[in-house]
């Protein structure tokens, strides 16, 4: 049992991240072992948030984002979870190369990349809601849409670079948050292998971000294709959540065993699995559950 | 009309004060229940509790007696293991609602998801606007009302009970459709008068088991007793 949830303001920005969490907050009795949010800024700065567990990897983290790219800012904090966060602001001039600076960083054991992009922050750690909004209470995140998730962890470990949101290196400005059970999960992961992905964990969630990826970047499959498609491709009961800088996608398995609602109105979408975390948004939301087997996709 | 503010408290004592009043054969009114989850559950008594806003899973679980009245939207098996009372939902609600209900009313005036009356034992289930698939799934007893567009695979493995649709959806497995006899529309006609549903309900069908039972041949070795 998890917990999803997501919003998008059609115009200008909020505080998103503050808002995320508060939604987040009201569905606290869905999971907290983990809890995080994927938010899309406005700004253009490429930024790269690593975690790593022993002090002396953050050296090794720098060096290797040194042969890729100029360094102007870095910042380190310490995770609820115990580890080391690592927040760079690089200067990039290819954005091509991303893939495989991504690539580079997280094929060494000691280190995990939660997010790099130019739009997207993902700020995940260990614990509830509320707990990380103590934790992080000087982090801000100003924004036009994000997506977030609490986590009960059932399939694989409670670590901090297992909770959600995933991202993949084929495609770095991608966000998934799931809520359920992958039941093909191994072979899926087999046939990706073999066309050469590479896999950071062993959380079946992970595999949805790469699946997107994959078929978006290889095989040149649409944002709703994509999603459609994965509909057939996975076996097992799920809703999860994908968002890349300018859509916001949900999808439902043909079951209808995870629950998602939907409220839209003038100035947001919302959507979550339970209404109740609409309630600090909009108190007055008429939702209405989602049709199982059904994909919405929203744009700016 | 005595009030209760949500706001602050715990669903347990939310309910406990809807309680006191119910005992004293006052009516109610809840306000802000923000969506809470199992408000509601297990009232017992006469009156008519209105919840100002939506309420969140299994509202009105256990219920024996009273009237909810929800302005907005519910969650997920709303009056589960309902024994009596009416609830009336005025937006949508999620899936599996009345799941296991015994006896009693629950109205839908808006849309909901999937399950509607998901292993019904009695009682009346109505839901006006459209209805999500797998209506009716194993249901045991009890009435169905499905006025508005129901999913696919309604009555899905039912032991028995009814229900009552327009034709569109693909039943489920061993069911039949067979056209209702005139008490029967007589008395849904009346009961939708009765709480206050215009709905014209000419050409409505009627969905129920097809009599073929399961048959569960027991197991005998082959060798010795």
């Amino acid at each position: 049992m998890c917990g999803i949830s997501g919003l998008m303001f059609k115009k200008g920005n909020a505080n998103i991240g503050s808002e995320l969490f508060e939604m987040l907050r009201m569905m606290v009795h869905r999971g907290k072992d983990s809890t995080g949010i994927a938010v899309y800024e406005e700004n253009e700065i490429l930024r790269l948030s690593i975690n790593c567990f022993r002090e002396k990897d953050v050296e090794t983290a720098r060096n290797i984002v040194e042969k890729f790219a100029e360094v102007r800012d870095k910042r380190l904090r310490k995770t609820r979870a115990g580890s080391y966060l690592l927040w760079f602001d690089v200067d990039m001039d290819d954005d091509s190369k991303i893939p495989e600076a991504y690539l580079a960083i997280d094929r060494n054991p000691s280190l995990c990349i939660h997010s790099f992009g130019r739009k997207l922050r993902i700020l995940k750690d260990m614990g509830s809601a509320e707990d990380i909004m103590n934790h992080y209470r000087d982090v801000e995140f100003s924004g036009y849409q994000g997506i977030g998730h609490v986590r009960l962890a059932t399939e694989s470990v409670e670590n901090i670079n297992f909770a959600h949101p995933f991202t993949t290196y084929l495609m770095p400005e991608l966000a998934i948050v799931h809520n359920g059970q992958l039941t093909n999960y191994f072979n899926m992961r087999r046939k990706l292998e073999r066309r050469g992905v590479v896999f950071k964990t062993f959380n079946d969630s992970e595999i949805i971000a790469h699946y997107i990826g994959y078929h978006m970047t290889r095989d040149g499959w649409s944002f709703e294709e994509a999603l459609e498609r994965s509909i057939e491709d996975f076996d097992g009961v799920f809703t999860y959540a994908a968002s890349t800088p300018e859509k916001i996608g949900i999808v439902r398995d043909r079951l209808g065993i995870k629950p998602v609602y939907v409220h839209e109105d003038d100035e947001m979408i919302l959507f979550g699995t339970e209404q109740v975390c609409f309630s600090p948004l909009a108190p007055e939301a008429y939702s209405e559950e989602m049709d199982p087997g059904r994909v919405m996709v929203w744009q700016r | 009309m005595a009030e209760i503010d949500a706001n602050g408290l715990s669903p347990r004592e939310i309910n406990r004060e809807i309680q006191k009043y119910l005992d004293k054969g006052e009516d109610v009114t809840v306000k802000n229940p923000k969506a809470k989850h199992n408000l509601g559950i297990k009232l017992t008594g006469k009156g008519r509790v209105f919840f100002e806003g939506s309420t969140g899973y299994y509202t009105g679980g256990f219920m024996n007696g009273p009237e909810l009245i929800i302005e907005r939207d519910t969650g997920w098996y709303l009056g589960d293991n309902m024994h009596g009372g009416r609830i009336i939902v005025k937006g949508n609600t999620g899936s599996n609602i009345a799941p296991s209900m015994i006896n009693g009313e629950v109205i839908v005036r808006g849309n909901s998801g999937s399950r509607v009356g998901l292993g019904l034992k009695g009682g009346i289930v109505v839901v006006e606007g459209k209805a999500g698939m797998l209506c009716g799934k194993m249901m045991l007893g009890g009435t169905i009302i499905l006025l508005g567009k129901a999913g696919d695979m309604t009555g899905e493995s039912m032991y028995g009970g009814r229900i009552f649709l327009f034709e569109g959806p693909e039943p489920g497995n061993n069911v039949k459709m067979v056209d209702p006899g005139k008490n029967e529309l007589d008395e849904i006609r009346a009961y939708l008068n009765k709480v206050g549903i215009e709905k014209d309900i000419d050409g409505i069908r009627k969905i129920i088991p097809a009599g073929k039972q399961h048959r569960y041949v027991l197991f005998r070795p082959m060798h010795g007793r």
